[in-house]
């Protein structure tokens, strides 16, 4: 019988990279990468910048590495990286949009408070899914700490720290973001019904 | 809802599970909304874990492991390093500082408008700039209202809010009246006091205080600035080096999060020195405030030079809530406005009754009714077609007038002073309001309309929705007719039906000079203008895909010497190839409107506009005059200004004309030709359910009538001549009740007149290339509203966020195309705060 070997941690992965094992840092982008670009995805990065947003993590995650402590989680302390490369981006694309409507933003789309950029509701109409959509149209602090929470299962303390926010903040938008998806569940169900 | 079910569904929506709380669990059983509603979440729950991977290709994971940065070695920690990054932080950041203390305050501070002590930043806790800039970047951009925001009042509420600021307001101005009642030696004794510093202890009120709190005696006001960050970072601690240093090496504390509710305010004393040099400007304040409540430290980061001390002086007298935290900090900014009313100043300030200049109260002056001024329009449409998503003046609102609706007749006049009574000789702002009847249901009289539709081959979807748009709200007596360019008239006003309007649009195909048929079609419509039927029954339309280019000048005389004979010429243009300035100066010149059909669905609009264009006039050659009784000296009527003797003729000629014309049409008796006593204005037409005000500046001596008013006019509704009478008249003071809201109302309007004519001159300096000038008269605008203003008023709210806003873009901005377009939107925001129908 063949046994499959136990996968490194990654935290060992990082460590290893670090002190020059090469290979290290490949295996830990293999590991990683579905995670990292599913938050970019859902987070409304536009397709045409995924791409390099996702090298810029990695490449800041390589550029970080000194500062990462072993003795703590990597997920957290990657998903820091990521949700301020993310941050940094929609800020630069609002300094932007500030002045320059996105050709392709649709108004109609532009229905919560203070819901994502042009470019996030152009995201929002490749997509299909009534949810993906929803996800998009959610303020920001809602929208990365509730990808956080459900999608990379990360736990609230840990989403505390990777974000700098208190833990009661990111309970209070985890629990907003879900109310708002359910608002969207049953208008959606109505809209069907009609 | 109960509170319980309130809790259960927090739970669910926190935990996205069934709550374990057996409580909560026993009330599910019970209640059905939260049962669908823990199903409705399930479903959620279930989408969200069916959420597919997402995955990046193989050719950018290889491409990113083959970047040259990683193939550099990672950098081992070296803390001499880190140390020598550190002083380089902190050289930045002292730039930095000093860059924020130069620039404009206004980029940072309107976030106090929204919220309030416990209302922001997520229950009391602020984030960290540097690592919450994306939530920093929303609430800025929340507060200049390009997001709207959960923090902000609900529409429905505004009028709550605002009748208690009124009241307030109210209160404030009976105060202040007071002392006139007392006479001059008391007065002075009172501005003395005044000026040594005033104490004002403020209630606690949860609608008042979220906003400012604004002294309003000689234009010096306190308030809370934007929150300053809790946490504060370590550069971020570098970045505010000298006003955290001087604060933290006396407390040694943490910073607040949200800046308390104040109790106590102290004015500060006006420096002879700012005096001297007629300064006026915002001094901003770091404070730091001890758990009692005491300001125990302020340190400057926002210096007007010779106020500095006067603020620091006034701000350390301060008090606010007691807390359990040792040291608070947070910023507050202190308003000088010019206690001398000169130059600037004078705008605002009306207390002085010596040493003025007055005019005759007599003769014609210019109409400050312009209700869809074609100008207004133009830079409605550019504005829209700018492609531009910053839209601050969306946020000008005209000021609600409170007058009545014409009980019978087209139109109600009234009189009215900023106060119902007054003490000795005072400065009076008197209004003189006009407002239109709504004249609902009121059926369109027949229309006289011919179509040049200018297309080539076969007509778009969007013109076939236009035309059959135009067919289908054909009523009994309307007489349309088609025209194609080298085809004349192919649908005659009597075939102008489904059957014969469908083929001549399958069959369209311009082929010839569309001057020539814009002449043709002019020619008919003139021609079948029926004498009896009102002005603007009779127009005519093009519709145009293309550029003009060298026909724009011939179609323009056309369309001029069209209008100027009774017949307007409306412009649409279709698609994208159009130019929009081609067809704005050929509206322009035809004195009607333009319009882009990009699609179907937005022709019968168009349609409607036009058909309800002409009905909607309710007055025409509408002549007030105003009679000042004697003893009242007029100081100007503001936003107007006497004609010359040239245009005093032309006017006189407009209103005869029309005066003929509509004996003539509707046989309401000429009678115009003579000139009155007093101030004569005359209205061409006047728009139904619309309202409009003269703001006369007097200096009144003594109690008694002010004057009266006079609107003669030619009554659409009643078809004759109808005259309406007003007057007004000072009591003597006694006390109280010398302003109710209808005085406020006179104040609002006159602050209006006062915005609008610096936000024109704001697009004036644009204009000229002076970006610089433009944001000097905009911070000057910001401190004379923030001083004189009523700052709990909703409306002066969300016009000092306007004002803030354009500050801030016109900072930012350096695109000569983005420069433009601000010009144009701040004239379009002073057209519209004056007149809710400047751009209908």
């Amino acid at each position: 019988m063949e046994i499959e070997p136990v996968p490194e941690p990654a935290e060992k992965l990082l460590v290893a990279h670090r002190e020059g094992e090469p290979g290290a840092f490949r295996e830990l982008v293999e590991r990683y990468r579905r995670p990292v670009f599913g938050y970019l995805v859902r987070c409304g990065v536009a397709e045409a910048d995924r791409d390099d947003l996702f090298q810029d993590v990695f490449v800041k995650v390589h550029l970080s590495a000194h500062r990462y402590d072993a003795a703590r989680p990597l997920h957290p302390w990657l998903f820091t990286v990521v949700a301020n490369t993310v941050r940094t981006y929609f800020k630069k694309k609002r300094a932007r949009s500030l002045f320059l409507v996105e050709a392709d933003a649709d108004p109609a789309l532009t229905v919560a408070d203070d819901a994502p950029d042009g470019e996030a509701i152009a995201v929002a109409k490749e997509t299909s899914s009534w949810l993906r959509k929803a996800i998009h149209a959610l303020p920001m602090p809602q929208r990365e700490v509730l990808i956080l929470a459900k999608i990379e299962r990360l736990p609230l303390q840990d989403i505390a720290s990777s974000l700098s926010l208190p833990l009661a903040t990111v309970k209070t938008h985890v629990r907003r973001a879900r109310l708002r998806l359910i608002d969207a569940y049953e208008r959606r169900n109505e809209a069907r019904h009609d | 809802m109960t509170e319980t079910c309130r809790t259960l569904r927090d739970t669910i929506a926190l935990e996205g599970l069934m709550p374990d709380d057996e409580a909560l669990r026993a009330h599910l059983e019970t209640c059905d909304d939260c049962t669908q509603f823990l199903e409705r979440a399930r479903a959620v729950e279930l989408e969200l874990d069916a959420l597919g991977p997402e995955d990046v290709s193989d050719d950018v994971v290889e491409t990113l492991l083959a970047r040259p940065e990683l193939t550099r070695p990672v950098r081992p920690r070296r803390s001499m390093q880190w140390a020598l990054g550190l002083a380089a932080a902190a050289v930045l950041g002292f730039v930095a500082l000093n860059i924020t203390l130069t620039g404009h305050k206004e980029m940072r501070a309107p976030m106090t408008l929204n919220t309030g002590p416990g209302g922001g930043g997520g229950g009391g806790q602020t984030p960290k700039k540097e690592d919450n800039a994306e939530l920093q970047a929303t609430d800025e951009l929340k507060s200049l209202g390009y997001l709207s925001g959960e923090a902000e009042a609900p529409e429905e509420d505004l009028s709550s809010v605002r009748r208690k600021f009124v009241q307030e307001f109210r209160e404030n101005e009976v105060a202040e009246a007071i002392p006139e009642a007392v006479g001059e030696d008391e007065r002075l004794a009172e501005k003395s006091k005044r000026t040594q510093g005033v104490v004002t202890v403020t209630g606690e009120s949860p609608l008042i205080a979220p906003l400012e709190d604004v002294a309003v005696d000689f234009g010096v006001a306190g308030s809370v600035a934007s929150p300053a960050p809790a946490d504060t970072s370590a550069e971020e601690g570098f970045a505010r080096s000298d006003a955290d240093d001087a604060l933290k090496g006396v407390l040694g504390g943490r910073a607040s999060a949200v800046a308390p509710e104040k109790r106590v305010h102290v004015d500060p004393v006006y420096p002879a020195a700012g005096k001297d040099q007629n300064a006026i400007g915002v001094v901003v304040l770091r404070v730091a405030v001890d758990a009692a409540g005491n300001v125990t430290n302020a340190v400057v980061v926002r210096s007007v030079a010779s106020l500095d001390d006067a603020a620091k002086e006034a701000v350390l007298q301060w008090k606010y809530v007691s807390s359990d935290q040792p040291v608070r900090t947070f910023e507050v900014e202190v308003t000088f406005g010019s206690e001398e009313p000169d130059g600037e100043s004078a705008a605002f300030d009306r207390s002085r009754v010596d040493g003025l200049s007055f005019r005759e109260a007599k003769g014609y002056w210019s109409n400050t009714y312009q209700p869809g001024d074609p100008a207004v329009r133009a830079l409605k449409a550019r504005l829209e077609s700018a492609g531009f998503a910053v839209a601050p003046h969306a946020k000008a609102r005209p000021v609600d007038q409170p007058f009545d609706a014409p009980a019978r007749g087209a139109l109600s006049v009234s009189m009215q002073a900023d106060r119902r009574a007054i003490g000795g000789p005072s400065r009076v702002l008197v209004q003189v309001g006009v407002t239109g009847a709504a004249v609902r249901g009121r059926r369109r009289p027949p229309m006289n309309i011919g179509v040049v539709l200018d297309v080539e081959n076969e007509a778009p979807a969007s013109v076939r929705a236009l035309i059959e748009a135009l067919e289908q709200s054909k009523q009994m007596g309307d007489r349309f007719r088609l025209i194609i360019p080298g085809q004349g008239e192919v649908v005659a006003p009597e075939s102008f039906h489904h059957g014969p309007v469908r083929v001549a649009l399958d069959e369209a195909a311009s082929s010839g000079d569309v001057s020539a048929a814009l002449a043709n079609a002019l020619r008919w419509v003139h021609a079948g203008d029926d004498p009896t039927m009102p002005l603007g029954t009779s127009l005519v339309i093009l519709v145009t895909p293309k550029k003009l280019g060298h026909e724009l000048e011939r179609l323009s005389q056309l369309a001029h010497r069209s209008a100027v004979g009774g017949v307007p010429v409306s412009v649409v243009g279709v698609g994208d190839a159009v130019d929009r300035d081609e067809l704005d100066r050929l509206a322009m010149a035809g004195q009607a409107r333009r319009y882009l059909l990009d699609n179907a669905n937005d022709a019968a609009g168009i349609v409607s506009r036009e058909l309800s264009a002409g009905s909607r006039v309710v007055a025409r050659a509408l002549r007030l005059r105003i009679k000042l009784a004697p003893g009242v000296r007029l100081v100007d009527v503001i936003g107007s200004h006497p004609l010359s003797e040239r245009q005093t003729t032309q006017v006189k000629q407009a209103e005869k004309s029309i005066d003929l014309r509509l004996s003539r049409n509707l046989g309401i008796e000429a009678d115009r030709g003579d000139d009155e006593d007093g101030i004569q204005i005359l209205i061409p037409s006047f728009y139904a359910g619309d309202s409009h005000t003269i703001l006369l500046d007097v200096v009144v001596d003594a109690p008694g009538p002010l004057g009266d008013v006079t609107a003669k006019y030619k009554d659409l509704t009643l078809l004759r001549n109808t005259e309406a009478r007003a007057s007004t008249s000072l009591a003597a003071l006694s006390a109280r009740n010398v302003y109710g809201p209808l005085e406020t109302n006179v104040s609002e309007n006159f602050l209006a007149h006062r915005l609008a004519e610096r936000l024109e001159r704001t697009s004036d300096s644009l204009r000229r290339g002076d970006s610089q000038g433009a944001v000097i008269v905009l911070e000057q605008a910001v401190a004379h509203f923030r001083a004189r203003g009523r700052h709990h008023d909703i409306e002066m709210t969300r016009d000092l966020a306007m004002l803030r806003s354009y500050i801030q873009l016109v900072t930012a901005a350096s695109e000569p195309s983005l420069l433009s377009y601000l010009a144009d939107s701040l004239r379009f925001a002073a057209a519209t705060k004056l007149s809710p129908s400047a751009s209908t």
